[in-house]
């Protein structure tokens, strides 16, 4: 069963016992945990069960670091100034950016020949991190307006009249037309 | 240091005590029910074999 709909069915049968607030901040951080669930296991104490994995993912830190993975998971000051961060050092680049060992090198092998996607600067090894990383951060809720019945401008600020949760995290798409992208 | 982690806390990067053992709940009771699946799915393919 995918994790989404068991989310959806553990949730069905507890309405009363969450608020939306609440819900939405454990969705979030279930999710961030199974996308890093990798990295997690090589840092955990072993056996690597979910609480040990919790353990590491509350240590003050490292849940900062998964929330923007490419700026500090390949940044060399966040490396050396943090404890957990250091351990990683020693790790194999798809343990770092929490891959199946099979998948990366199979992405690795074919950006091979992309000169379009890896930089000139880096190996083949670093444009495939950096991918993983991209794919492995916190997907935003975009949605688009219906034109036929509304436009952006009136979906947003219809968005920020009515929800809290979405007050001043709503900002227009840079590409599609009709697009908007929250923060959140 | 408690001034900080009541920051983190209230910006969601600290898991309160009861969030982290719901959290840890669902993500065990995940793992369980697909590993019965798994199970199931493997059991088939070989009851398929068998035959």
């Amino acid at each position: 069963m995918p994790l989404d709909l068991f989310l959806r069915f553990y949730f069905l049968n507890r309405k009363k016992e969450f608020t939306a607030e609440d819900r939405a901040l454990l969705v979030d951080h279930i999710y961030t945990l199974t996308r890093w669930k990798g990295l997690l296991e090589f840092l955990a104490r072993k056996p690597a069960t979910w609480a040990n994995m919790l353990q590491i993912y509350d240590k003050a830190g490292v849940q900062m670091i998964l929330k923007e993975p490419r700026r500090q998971l390949l940044s060399k000051e966040a490396v050396d100034e943090n404890p957990v961060l250091q351990r990683l050092e020693r790790a194999a680049p798809h343990i770092i950016v929490s891959y199946p060992h099979n998948l990366f090198s199979k992405l690795e092998e074919s950006l091979k020949d992309d000169k379009q996607f890896v930089r000139p600067s880096e190996s083949v090894t670093e444009a495939a991190k950096r991918l993983c990383l991209i794919q492995n951060e916190r997907p935003l809720t975009t949605i688009r307006a219906n034109t036929m019945r509304t436009t952006r401008q009136e979906l947003l600020r219809t968005f920020t009249k009515e929800a809290d949760i979405w007050k001043s995290t709503g900002r227009f798409t840079e590409h599609a037309p009709n697009g908007i992208r929250f923060d959140r | 240091m408690i001034n900080q982690k009541t920051a983190l806390l209230n910006k969601g990067f600290v898991l309160k005590r009861t969030h982290k053992a719901i959290v840890q709940n669902i993500l065990t009771s995940f793992d369980t029910s697909n590993a019965g699946t798994n199970y199931a799915l493997e059991r088939k393919d070989e009851n398929q074999s068998d035959q």
